[in-house]
């Protein structure tokens, strides 16, 4: 091994002087919902293409070495996948073909009955619907990876901190259920590092028997080892609320949670009567508002090292809502460019403002600090640095 | 550890996605050839009350008048639209099938409309502001909310389509997108009153409206109308007519609900067809410049002419600088990559 990958966390390039610490979650997750809000604004598939490539520089720039972090290109296939399918949607179930359209293959036409005509199974697939159906599905997959590089950005473990007092217990729930997958990974790999050590050779079902007991076994326990550790820390108590408090919080969180249901339900259904929309679905939120500042009182939380929300945190933050709030500028003045269409077939414009609010958004790539990483493969078990280490030493 | 032992980063997929769409874009370049010339609109005098097909456009709510044309034999809805010399534009979601932009050349010169700045045309748009699809068959004298888009109607003889553009109600009944005046008072008239003796269901309803138009078949280009029944002619609703209200059809409706709705129509024409128009009148034969001004529920109605075509295919600089710019973003991941391979 060459000395200098010895140096351990030593940053390159413009990082050097920097000091590398995590940015807050809630200003990575504020970026990206940002950026899904100026997504949805438009279907013109140059801006998503540029889009998809800025998540792609400022993931690869800024994501540190967890398990989470390696998510985007999950994402990414995901994407790809939604877009086959609506493309292989439009073509199989093909909608109004114009005679200007080009036509790129015939598929077998199912005849329909008259009274069935409003639905087409097969026939001509056009240049002009596969566009569409592509931006349609890049429009949607850029949303998804939107997502995904807040997952692969933001630790999922600190931004559960940002949860309201009243929902701990949940959290708390939800962090240990992401620790168990990679949990799971590390158990697996090391009993079966074990069994080749011990000469245990075969596949299939012996084999899956023999690593799966341990894991098991491993599994629970470390669920006990967490129990014990979570007792005596002072977990799951109910604290000083009494009977009737919680009965007050449980109704009021049932009452503002079927508020915002019928609220949703009344503001997407133009047929309902307006009273059920908007004011119903705020008045769901106050009152579910309410029973959580209630139902937090009785918990009470000390922070252990706290996330600072400094300069960087504001600068990612805000990065994601200009690039938001120009695109919506935008869109009111040339609608036409950020939602070019493809009938008649055209080349898509490029235009100037929402390319700048796009590559606003590409700016956390440096000014958020540069993460930690740790030299090692950062799932990989404890026991596996070993043999790494011996074959140093033999060499 | 092994170079292979180091994970290859997502970038790999999202290069591929670069490459798809770079080829995309030159499949694009090469298939889209000079733009296709629109067959000339057929003149709004080659339709007589048994022969061919009226359609109308309503562009009230942008202030201007009822343009109407004429098709002969089309297959569908949307193609006797073009054929009657309007243009039309779908939206991102559907396509093309979904009528969202209408325009013609014989207002504002052919700008469509709803705009795009008061309507995205992203998704399907919403019932409170669309282009709504009423067809009258012949011998009735009501509007029937179309049972099918504009690509699954297919136009019959003497049928009138009318598209208005406003907010209605799920069951179709009530709102601006309903037409306020009756389908008479877009019908085509036949040139001599000799026409007007196929069978008793057309002389009782839709030739009783008979008036001369002119005969002139170069008449398109112009904005001269036709004489026309005067505005007093009754507005007539399906509630004037006293039949049900006819539910409001979507795109793709079952064939329980289709049935249903074809049997109502039904139904309403042989209401209309009992019930004798109650303002038939008879015009003598007018020259072909008349230059009063027809009108239908007060608005003016005038002929529609052939809108040209945006026909361009844009210039391919945006793509090419699109793809530079995501060539150079690419880079930088790939570089962030590579230095920290070489520091792992």
């Amino acid at each position: 091994m060459s000395p200098a990958r010895n140096t351990r966390g030593r940053a390159t390039g413009l990082d050097a002087r920097r000091v590398s610490r995590e940015l807050h979650p809630v200003a990575w997750w504020l970026w990206a919902i940002g950026l899904v809000v100026a997504v949805d604004r438009t279907t013109n598939p140059l801006l998503l293409l540029l889009t998809l490539c800025v998540l792609g520089f400022v993931v690869a720039n800024r994501r540190g070495s967890a398990p989470w972090a390696r998510a985007f290109r999950y994402y990414v296939m995901l994407a790809g996948i939604v877009i086959v399918l609506r493309v292989l949607f439009r073509s199989v179930f093909p909608s109004g073909i114009t005679p200007d359209d080009h036509i790129l293959l015939r598929l077998p036409h199912v005849p329909a009955p008259s009274w069935y005509s409003g639905v087409q199974i097969g026939g001509p697939v056009t240049l002009e619907a596969t566009l569409s159906a592509t931006v349609d599905g890049l429009r949607l997959g850029t949303m998804l990876c939107c997502i995904g590089a807040a997952n692969a950005l933001a630790n999922p473990k600190r931004a559960l901190r940002v949860l309201p007092g009243a929902l701990y217990e949940l959290g708390m729930a939800v962090a240990v259920a992401v620790t168990l997958a990679p949990q799971l990974i590390e158990s697996v790999q090391r009993v079966a590092r074990a069994r080749r050590l011990r000469g245990g050779g075969g596949r299939g079902l012996r084999a899956l028997r023999s690593i799966a007991v341990p894991v098991l076994a491993d599994a629970l326990e470390r669920a006990l080892m967490l129990a014990a550790a979570m007792d005596s820390r002072g977990y799951g108590r109910s604290g000083a609320a009494s009977g009737q408090s919680r009965r007050v919080t449980g109704g009021l969180m049932l009452t503002g949670l079927a508020g915002l249901c019928v609220g949703a339900y009344g503001l997407l259904d133009g047929t309902a009567p307006r009273v059920l929309g908007a004011p119903v679905l705020l008045a769901g939120a106050l009152v579910s508002c309410a029973g959580l500042a209630i139902g937090g009182r009785r918990v009470r939380r000390t922070r252990y090292r706290p996330d600072p929300w400094s300069a960087p945190e504001w600068t990612v933050a805000l990065c994601g809502v200009v690039c938001a709030a120009l695109l919506y500028l935008s869109a009111g003045d040339s609608a036409a460019e950020v939602d070019p269409t493809f009938y008649p077939l055209r080349f898509p414009p490029l235009p100037l403002l929402p390319v700048i609010a796009i590559l606003v958004a590409a700016v956390p790539a440096f000014a958020a600090p540069p993460p930690i990483r740790s030299r090692r493969r950062p799932n990989a078990p404890e026991a596996s640095a070993e043999p790494a280490a011996r074959t140093e030493l033999v060499a | 550890m092994s170079a292979s032992r180091h994970r290859r980063w997502g970038i790999a997929p999202l290069r591929a996605q670069l490459l798809a769409a770079t080829l995309i874009g030159v499949i694009a370049l090469l298939a889209d050839g000079p733009a296709l010339g629109r067959a000339s609109a057929a003149p709004l005098g080659s339709c007589t009350p048994a022969h061919g097909t009226i359609v109308a456009v309503d562009f009230a709510h942008w202030g201007g008048p009822i343009v109407r044309g004429c098709g002969v034999g089309q297959h569908s809805g949307y193609a006797l639209l073009h054929a009657a010399g309007f243009s039309t534009a779908g939206d991102a979601h559907d396509g093309p099938a979904v009528v969202c932009r209408l325009g013609d050349a014989a207002f504002h010169h052919g700008r469509q409309y709803p705009t795009p700045n008061q309507q995205a045309c992203v998704q399907t748009p919403p019932t409170t502001g669309y282009w709504a699809y009423w067809v009258a068959p012949r011998g009735t004298n009501h509007w029937a909310y179309a049972p099918l888009g504009a690509m699954g109607d297919v136009p019959k003889p003497g049928e009138v389509e009318f598209w208005i553009f406003g907010a209605t109600n799920v069951a179709g009944t009530h709102g601006t997108g309903v037409p306020t005046f009756g389908p008479a008072a877009l019908r085509a008239h036949s040139p001599t009153r000799a026409s007007a003796t196929s069978t008793t269901r057309t002389s009782t309803s839709s030739t009783t409206t008979t008036t001369t138009t002119r005969t002139s078949t170069s008449s398109t280009t112009t904005t001269t109308t036709t004489p026309h029944p005067p505005a007093t002619s009754t507005p007539t609703t399906t509630t004037h007519t006293g039949t049900p209200p006819l539910p409001r059809a979507h795109l793709r409706r079952t064939h329980r609900t289709h049935r249903t709705h074809r049997h109502l129509r039904d139904r309403a024409a042989h209401h209309s067809r009992h019930r004798a128009p109650q303002h038939s009148r008879r015009h003598a034969a007018t020259t072909t410049h008349s230059t009063a001004t027809p009108r239908a529920g007060g608005a003016k109605v005038v002929s529609a002419r052939p809108t040209s075509r945006r026909g361009s295919a844009g210039s391919s600089t945006p793509l090419i600088i699109a793809v530079a710019l995501a060539l150079l973003l690419c880079a930088g991941a790939g570089r962030a990559i590579w230095l920290r391979r070489r520091e792992e």
